[in-house]
């Protein structure tokens, strides 16, 4: 009696540890120490199904009787298992060998939960991987600009290469030096042309500290389609700067920046309309 | 040579960076390198900015350049006078693994690819010219402080109501290379890149243990187009990425603090928050956010110290930035319309236009790749994983900016809506 009193305790004890051990492992996520732990006893628990197998069909061993009642989709290495982890003598009680299969078998759902889970978060981080690298290769052009070339006015260049010049804001400013630095300019360009905003608004960059207002002309002889950042039309106005616009007589004594753009000194106030063609 | 002096310029904002992070984590040594390391490339923009923007008022380069490195300079000093231990209290810290060096390749390869990327492409965009490196030019050519007839004399172009984080720092690189080059600031987002895998890095070390799980988010994030490419990302001139950056050390920070409720982390935060305004316009949002995280913490401790040492610094800078505009005469804008309960009444038409074009955002997969779905699956995880309410603070960090950011649109003074959405979102409308 004492003997079975004594299995008896050792056999409860061992179900306790069992179930504590259960709880850290379902709790693997909260720490990174048990998350760490749980991945460790799930290979090594593949591990020691595979050899608890291995042993029970080499040596046929005949500690290790694989019951023909047991439950329907237990398998023999999960028997195996069960018999090694507790009842080295095979079961001797129904009850607690019926327990000790739906432990093994919890046990290997939760193993089972943790890869599916990893191979999720595999499966999402080479998604991630392959989608990065295949926009990345999209939107980089490998044929543009080497490196080496660190342009120190990139942009303003790039914005500005509809003027179909080489280094095309290094010209302008030289061009600037002409107007004075507290001076205002008036930028006069096609009102229909879809660069008029993006090249005023590099002339503006490029010109600073000079103020520059615009005046969006429209077809010959009509009236400007807008006026942009309009200052008092008495102004003095300094500078002007022709954009896809025939500079006429205003020409006078003013810079060419390639083909398509033309600077002038000016003096004076008069209606910004009249700088149009 | 050109490169060196870049780099030089950006070690000068991390050493001030640094020495602050060093003196804000005093009595605290709970914080590991890589979240150091992180805060202080965050701060350190953020201190250089300000010393910049607060000294240019008084002095002009070359005394003004040397006044803010030897201020650096000292301010590291200090700080690792005061908290040295807080680096290798004891050698595990620098213990290495197999994980570690697998992390530090990845991060080191991402580093690589986005200067790459960055230098590659060395066009700054549209807002990256106009909206701030224009300011870093105007600075430039003011001798290294900001011309205030910038806010005066009807200079419309580039909004000039814009906060200074960005322009400043490129600004700061130009006084060291003593001439203007756009393709040489683009190292600002590689830099800050930096910051953002070591504020990851520190941040999944210290709230779910170390191990390979830490390489997650470190790929997940460089995985993202949005972050990488296009306009607004880390290879971009765009402020977009450094408001990231900064929200990200403000978010591990108040997270941090809802864990570990140590002066430190609050200090920390607090210091981050005083940049999300001084970054750009929309930080106020972020602000708001990092408000409605550490208000339940307020509630149920019974006490402000919360929100005065986390949310109020951040309230100042607003408050102050608006001052200066107001002292500057800096014209008003009428992008959007007074944040009244009147004008959301008289908009709420706009609801299902803005829900619809924000799913379609959140759903374009060239853009945010998995992101979106993978965030979900996180939500799901943390709702079964975690106990109590510590899911409270994540899921105000992640879902406040992607509910706020769209409903910002029903105060918008844009008539109809959708032409303004697309002036944030870029491509077709």
């Amino acid at each position: 009696m004492a003997h079975m009193d004594r299995h008896s305790d050792h056999t409860r004890g061992r179900h306790a540890q069992e179930r504590r051990s259960e709880r850290r492992s379902s709790n693997w996520q909260s720490s990174g120490s048990s998350w760490r732990a749980s991945r460790k006893r799930a290979g090594a628990g593949i591990f020691y199904l595979t050899a608890a197998h291995a042993v029970g069909n080499e040596k046929g061993n005949p500690s290790l009787p694989f019951p023909a009642n047991r439950a329907p989709f237990l398998s023999r290495t999960l028997w195996y298992d069960c018999c090694l982890s507790g009842c080295q003598n095979g079961p001797q009680n129904e009850q607690m060998r019926l327990e000790r299969e739906r432990t093994v078998i919890r046990r290997i759902m939760i193993r089972c939960g943790e890869y599916v889970s990893f191979g999720l978060v595999m499966a999402c981080v080479t998604g991630l991987v392959c989608v990065g690298s295949a926009v990345l290769v999209k939107e980089v052009d490998l044929r543009g600009p080497s490196v080496k070339r660190l342009e120190p006015q990139a942009t303003t260049d790039l914005f500005l290469s509809i003027l179909l010049i080489e280094r095309p804001a290094e010209r302008l400013e030289r061009a600037f030096r002409q107007i004075g630095p507290s001076d205002r300019v008036l930028f006069v360009g096609p009102g229909e042309e879809p660069f008029f905003t993006q090249v005023y608004y590099t002339v503006s960059y490029v010109a600073f500290p000079r103020l520059v207002s615009a005046v969006a002309c429209g077809d010959a002889g009509k009236e400007p389609v807008r006026i942009m950042f309009q200052m008092a039309e008495t102004s003095n106005i300094k500078g002007l700067v022709f954009f896809k616009v025939d500079p006429g007589r205003w020409a006078m004594g003013g810079t060419q920046v390639g083909p398509r753009m033309y600077i002038a000194p000016h003096d004076g106030a008069r209606p910004w309309k009249s700088f149009c063609p | 040579m050109e490169v060196f002096l870049s780099l030089a310029a950006l070690f000068f904002t991390f050493l001030a960076g640094f020495g602050v992070v060093l003196l804000l984590t005093q009595g605290d040594s709970r914080f590991s390198m890589a979240e150091i390391a992180g805060s202080a490339i965050v701060l350190g923009t953020g201190i250089v900015s300000l010393l910049l923007f607060l000294l240019g008022l008084i002095l002009h380069d070359p005394a003004l350049r040397w006044s803010v490195a030897l201020i650096c300079l000292a301010i590291a000093v200090v700080g690792w006078m005061r908290n040295r231990k807080v680096l290798a209290p004891s050698g595990q810290k620098l213990r290495s693994n197999g994980s570690q060096l697998v992390l530090i390749a990845v991060v080191l390869v991402q580093i690589a690819v986005i200067s790459w990327v960055s230098l590659y492409l060395t066009h700054l965009g549209w807002d990256g010219l106009f909206n701030w490196e224009s300011k870093a030019r105007f600075v430039f050519l003011n001798r290294g402080s900001i011309p205030l007839h910038l806010y005066s004399r009807d200079f419309d172009f580039g909004h000039v109501r814009y906060p200074l984080l960005l322009p400043l720092t490129e600004a700061w690189i130009y006084s060291w290379l003593g001439q203007m080059n756009q393709s040489l600031i683009k190292l600002v987002g590689p830099y800050l890149y930096l910051g953002a895998m070591l504020l990851l890095v520190g941040g999944t070390t210290a709230l779910f243990g170390g191990g390979w799980r830490r390489l997650i988010p470190v790929v997940f994030v460089g995985s993202v187009p949005t972050f990488v490419v296009g306009e607004g990302s880390a290879t971009s001139g765009y402020a977009d990425f450094p408001l990231a950056v900064v929200y990200l050390s403000a978010s591990v920070h108040c997270v941090r603090y809802w864990q570990t409720r140590t002066a430190g982390s609050l200090r920390l935060l607090g210091a981050t928050t005083v940049l999300l305004a001084w970054t750009k316009s929309e930080g106020i949002v972020l602000l708001c956010c990092i408000g409605a995280a550490l208000l339940p913490l307020a509630l149920w401790e019974r006490k402000l110290s919360p929100i005065i040492g986390g949310v109020l610094p951040g309230v100042a800078m607003v408050v102050g930035w608006r001052v200066f505009l107001r002292v500057a005469h800096a014209p008003l804008t009428d992008e959007f319309t007074p944040v009244t309960w009147k004008v959301f009444v008289a908009n709420s038409h706009r609801a299902t236009e803005i829900l619809n074009l924000t799913i379609r955002e959140l759903g374009d997969w060239s853009r945010w790749s998995l992101l979106w779905p993978v965030v979900l699956m996180g939500f799901i995880y943390l709702a079964v994983r975690l106990r109590g309410i510590a899911w409270y603070p994540w899921t105000t960090l992640i879902l406040g900016p992607v509910v706020m950011y769209p409903s910002v649109f029903f105060f918008s003074g844009w008539d109809p809506v959708r032409s303004h959405v697309f002036v944030y979102r870029p491509g077709p409308p």
